[in-house]
Parts: C-alpha cells; structure tokens; sequence
C-alpha cells in the first residue's frame, strides 16, 4: 500500500492488523491527513501551541491576509448565537509584511503545509497579494477569500456575482504558479454557479463554505448587537447549509473540496467527506475546545477502522453512490 | 503556558442569591496564575453545541498547594446559570491562566484598589499578591446595595483594609465607589506621606470611565481590567478588540484576551456611549 504522507496508523484487532492511510492529496500539495485550520480561527498557528501540536494538523490556513495591515471593526466583534456565532472582526490582520515579517518564520517552523487566506478590494490587489507572497515563499497554496466587498463594484462582495468570482480567480491564476482553491460564499442563489466560474477561471481546489451573512440585536442595549450591523455566521448551527453546498458543487464540478462550517467532532468531518469534501476545516471548533483538530483527526480514524476504510479517497463523495 | 484541562469542582456554594464560588481542582492553573488573568470556561457538557462559547471568569484566589482554583460569578444568562447547576465532583473544562495580568511592579507605590459589583473577583487574588510582596492595599469596594455585597471578609482575612461604598447608602459609605477616590487618596498621603500610589481597578465601563478620569486628573499611574465578548480566548479570533492609544498617539485594536484583559488606564479609548 502506498503511504503518502507517512501518517499512518496500525491497530491490532485479534490477529487482523488494519493500516488507515489519513493522507490526501489537495490541488498538488500532500496533506498527511485531512483536517486543517478555517482561515480567521487559528491566527497564525502560535496562538494554539500551548494547546495543539500544530505540526500533526493536514495543513495551517492563516487569518486573511491583506496587501496593506487592516485595523478592523469597531466591537463588539462577536456575538453567541444558537449553537453558533456571529463575527465581524473585519479582517484586522498585519498586511504582507507584517506577515512575512513576524508570523511566516514560526509558520514555517510546523513543517506542514501552509495555505495564505488573501483578500483584498480590487482584483489587482489579489493579483499583487499572491505574486508577493510566491515570490517571498510565503505559503504553499492561495485559499482566495472572494467573500469581501469589490469596491470597484459598488462594494457588492466578488463571491456572490459568477464574473467577478471568475474575474479574481483568473488574475491570481496569472500572478502565481501556486496552488489556487477559491473559497465560496454561501451568500448566493446558486454556489454550483459559481463554482463552475472559479474552475472555468483555472481554481485548483474549492474551500465552502464562508460564513453566512447573519445580524442580532441586542434586546438590552436595543441596538444592533455587532459594531459593524452585519456579521458572519459560523459554528454548528450552519453545518446542514454547508453540507448541502459541498453536496451540490461535488455533483456538478470537478474539482478537490475543502468542505467546512459548524464541525466540532470526527463523525461531521466525516459527514462532509461523505457528501464530497477531499479535505475539511475546523473554524468555531476551535473557540469551543481549543485542541478539536486533533480530536478531530483521532475521530476520523476510529471512523474508518470501525467501517473499514484504509483510505480518505475511499470515503470521499461515497453518500452520493447509487445502487 | 496556559493548559487546557478538566478540573473535578471541590465545592459550589451560593454567597450571596445569584452570586456562586467555585472551587476547581486544578492544580496547573493553581500554580501558573497570577492576579487579573482569567479562565475560559466550558458551560456546556461535553457534547451540547448550545451554549455554544466558552465564558471568560477571573481567577479570583487561588491554593497552590492543594491545586484550587476559584472563581465567583453571578448568573446572568444561561452559561452561568449552567456552570450555578454543576455539583461537586462533577467537571468543568478551562482553559488558561490567561491574559496579562495586573503588574505589581516593585511596589514603590502604595496600592489603591478599586472594585464595582462583580469586578471585585479579581482583585481579592491581587490584594492577596500585594500582601504577601509587603503592602497593605486599600480597597474601596462598591456595591448597588447592602444585599449585593461579597467577598469583604476574604479581603480583610488577606489583610487589606476594606471600605464597603453601596449606591443606595445601605452598607458603609454612599455613593459611587469613584466619588471616595481623592478621599482614599488623601488618606493615604496622610498616613505615609511621600508615598505615592497606584490604582487598581475593576468594574463595569461607566466605573472604570470614572478611573481613568480621575487617574489623568490627579497623575496617578493606574491599571484596568476590561470585560469583552470573546470566542477563542487564545488571541487568534481577534474578536476582543480594545480601542487603546499609544503614548505616540496612534490609535489601534488590542485583544482583551491577550494584551489584557488589564491595560494601562492611560491608554485605554473608552467607547462614547
Ligand atoms: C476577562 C473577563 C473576566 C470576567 N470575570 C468574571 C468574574 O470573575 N465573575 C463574573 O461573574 N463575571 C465575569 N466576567 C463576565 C462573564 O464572562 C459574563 O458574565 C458571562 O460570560 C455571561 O455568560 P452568560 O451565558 O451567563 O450570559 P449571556 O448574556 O447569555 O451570554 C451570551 C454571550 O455573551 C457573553 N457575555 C455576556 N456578558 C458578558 C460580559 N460581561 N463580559 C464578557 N462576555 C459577556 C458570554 O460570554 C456569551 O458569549 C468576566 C468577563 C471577562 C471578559
Ligand atoms: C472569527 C472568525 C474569523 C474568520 N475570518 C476569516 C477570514 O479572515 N477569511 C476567510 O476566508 N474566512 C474567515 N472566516 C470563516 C471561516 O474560515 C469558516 O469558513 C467559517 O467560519 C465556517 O466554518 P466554522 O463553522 O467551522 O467556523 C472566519 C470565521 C470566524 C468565526
Ligand atoms: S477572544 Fe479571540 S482573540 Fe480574544
């Protein structure tokens, strides 16, 4: 049997020895198992060492990096919901150099692959963001983030118009050589739609789904609960939504799946790996239980021993079998 | 570092209606902890997804050596009404010690403490550190009313000089606790002139609004614990953000859960509402 990322296991039942090949292979890079970090819940990796050993994780995906350091949303910032949570940090982050300068070096240091989230307000400051960050070995993969506004379009995001999407895709397609995975917004009448474009305009993988746009008010204060009205949704409340959507986009368009929203243990990973998710993000997750991904990944195993799967790719999209 | 671990409750006890302590057995955040940091609590039994976050509690004193850690809340909503429900033996799950903490510097300054409602909890473990590194903090303790005062014997057993300030005039002095702060100052030259001193508070915004003014009015250095709504408790979801000001004057987001939850009060930006 072929071992990719070498993370494999051998348990001993009886006199049966069963090895589970976790590895999987994503738009060109290995992952040695399927379970990464949602962009925005991790940071940079450092935050959770005292709690996760950030090395045994699929791959690191950063918080959404932007050309230039972002301060932010006034808060509050987050606010609990039902089995959820809504955020609107408003992608602070350190910009590019910030990035390169004071997180890239620790990042690095996992040994493991890492995805750059990139966002930004014009389709050049992608192209620019991505050719910066290959030129400087800043990440092994681009996750475009396409859920942010298009100031050139009346503020209205690049992710929820098909051209847009396509528009964002194609230039940071043309800027870099690096693995491109488009992250979907599932703000949109039709995510298939929009995931054809992405693949039309040369995406190697899909990441779905992005928060979905949600508000609360404060009945105390009687405002608006989010300094900024609007916010993400986020956390187990949204996992049937997005299930759906990895469902729909793996029957229509083929391309590899990061399928992620509202995943806290190994049985919903493996719902979405089911329903045609290659690989899976754990965001909220770990706001709940700060080591989840390993649960997580250990969840997995014990999923594919028990039903007898040696491989990801065996398990991968099996829901949608007709027999 | 801090630990993620599951702590057996040693005791739960009611103080005061709707006003729990806690003490939690866990002797890794007993010892690590120093005062102003907090916990990140789990509410929730281990496979409920509703409430969904953990809650931040200040270490409120702590036993290094038989491991306890205690917290003392009051229940608000349904996080701490279902932390109010666990039994003793039963486990909660916390993150931490985290946060950066009050510093207790060299202690030049003589400690000023000043404590509203439930931002007495953290204060109790700083007066306890102050004592032990030589000084006899003064605290101005202030309540809504006579019912809703705690936690006084705690202090004075740690050997602070304790003065209760109810709103409503109930207990001890009337008022706002911030209206005894040129009082308790004056007092404090009187007794050591010379000696300057330091504040230390915790408490709702309003109360804390009324510290950083009289702090830059009177040019006594001060620190302040902030509440904020968090998610991760880790410093990675950046949803803790506090607007602060450097001595530069450049304006910019800290994290409540990292670069505080305790601040210099001269930098903190309050909101204006
Ligand atoms: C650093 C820090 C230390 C704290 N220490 C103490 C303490 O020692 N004793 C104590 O009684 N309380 C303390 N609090 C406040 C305590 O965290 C809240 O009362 C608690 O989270 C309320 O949870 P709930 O589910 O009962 O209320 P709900 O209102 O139902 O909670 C809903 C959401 O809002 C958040 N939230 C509500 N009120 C607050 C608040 N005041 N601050 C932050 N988040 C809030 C909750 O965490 C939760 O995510 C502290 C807060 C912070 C930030
Ligand atoms: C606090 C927070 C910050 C986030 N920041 C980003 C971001 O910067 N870029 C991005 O593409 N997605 C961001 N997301 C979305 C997550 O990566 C993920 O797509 C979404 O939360 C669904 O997964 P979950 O339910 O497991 O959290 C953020 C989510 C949260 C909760
Ligand atoms: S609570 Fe997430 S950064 Fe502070």
């Amino acid at each position: 049997m072929v071992c990719e990322g070498g993370n494999s296991v051998t348990l001993r039942h009886v006199n049966d020895v069963i090895d589970v090949d976790l590895s999987v292979r994503l738009a060109g890079i290995v992952l040695s198992n399927p379970v990464v970090v949602a962009s925005g819940t991790f940071g940079f990796g450092a935050e959770y060492e005292p709690y996760v050993d950030v090395s045994k994780l699929g791959a690191i995906v950063t918080k959404g990096l932007t050309l230039r350091p972002r301060d932010g949303n006034p808060p509050p910032r987050v606010w609990e919901t039902p089995s959820g949570m809504l955020n609107c940090i408003g992608l602070q982050n350190p910009g590019l150099d910030g990035y390169l300068r004071d997180h890239l070096p620790a990042l690095r240091s996992y040994g493991i692959p890492v995805i750059a989230n990139i966002a930004g307000d014009t389709v050049e400051e992608y192209a620019k963001l991505a050719s910066e960050l290959e030129r400087h070995g800043g990440a092994d993969a681009l996750e475009i983030n396409i859920s942010c506004p298009n100031v050139k379009r009346g503020g209205l995001a690049f992710g929820v118009d098909a051209s847009s999407a396509a528009a964002v895709v194609a230039a940071v397609k043309d800027a870099t050589s690096l693995p491109v995975i488009a992250k979907l917004s599932p703000n949109v009448t039709d995510v298939v739609h929009i995931a054809a474009a992405c693949k039309e305009a040369g995406a190697d993988a899909l990441s779905l789904i992005n928060t979905l746009l949600g508000m609360a008010i404060d009945v105390d204060r009687k405002r608006p609960a989010l300094g900024n009205l609007f916010g993400g949704l986020s956390g187990p409340a949204v996992r049937p939504v997005a299930v759906r959507m990895v469902w729909q986009v793996y029957e229509a368009v083929d391309l590899p799946l990061i399928g992620m929203g509202g995943i806290t243990k190994g049985r919903d990973a493996v719902e979405f790996i089911l329903a045609g998710a290659r690989a899976v993000a754990v965001g909220t997750g770990n706001f709940v239980d700060p080591a989840c991904t390993l649960r997580v990944i250990d969840e997995i195993r014990d999923y594919m021993i028990r039903n007898g799967f040696r491989t990801v790719s065996e398990m991968v999209g099996l829901a949608h079998r007709r027999e | 570092m801090p630990v993620s671990a599951n702590a057996a409750v040693k005791t739960i006890r009611q103080i005061i209606s709707g006003v729990f302590r806690i003490v939690l057995d866990c002797p890794p955040i007993a010892s690590e902890a120093s005062p102003g940091q907090f916990v990140h609590v789990a509410v929730s039994g281990a496979d409920s997804t509703d409430p969904l976050l953990r809650r931040p509690m200040s270490v409120c004193d702590v036993d290094v050596f038989q491991g306890g850690v205690t917290l003392v809340f009051r229940v608000v909503g349904r996080g701490t009404r279902e932390l109010a429900q666990r039994r003793e033996g039963e486990t909660v799950s916390l993150m931490g010690p985290i946060g950066h903490g009050f510093e207790l510097g060299m202690q030049v300054r003589q400690p000023l403490l000043v404590a509203g409602g439930m931002g007495i909890a953290p204060l109790l473990f700083l007066s306890k550190s102050l004592r032990a590194a030589g000084s006899v903090p003064l605290v101005l303790a202030g309540f809504a009313r006579s019912r809703d005062v705690i936690l006084i014997d705690d202090f004075r057993g740690y050997g602070a000089e304790v003065h209760v300030v109810t709103e409503d005039g109930t207990e001890g002095m009337t008022g706002r606790v911030t209206d005894y702060m040129d009082w308790a100052a004056q007092e404090m030259a009187r007794r050591k002139p010379g000696n300057e001193i330091e504040v230390y508070a915790c408490g709702p915004m309003p109360m804390l609004r009324a510290v950083q003014e009289w702090c830059l009015r009177s040019g006594v250095p001060g620190q302040v614990s902030l509440e904020s709504r968090m998610a991760c408790g880790t410093g990675a979801c950046l949803g803790c953000a506090q607007l602060v000001v450097d001595p530069g004057g450049e304006k910019r987001y800290e994290r409540v859960c990292r670069e505080g939850p305790v601040f210099d009060v001269r930098r903190v930006i309050f909101p204006s509402d």
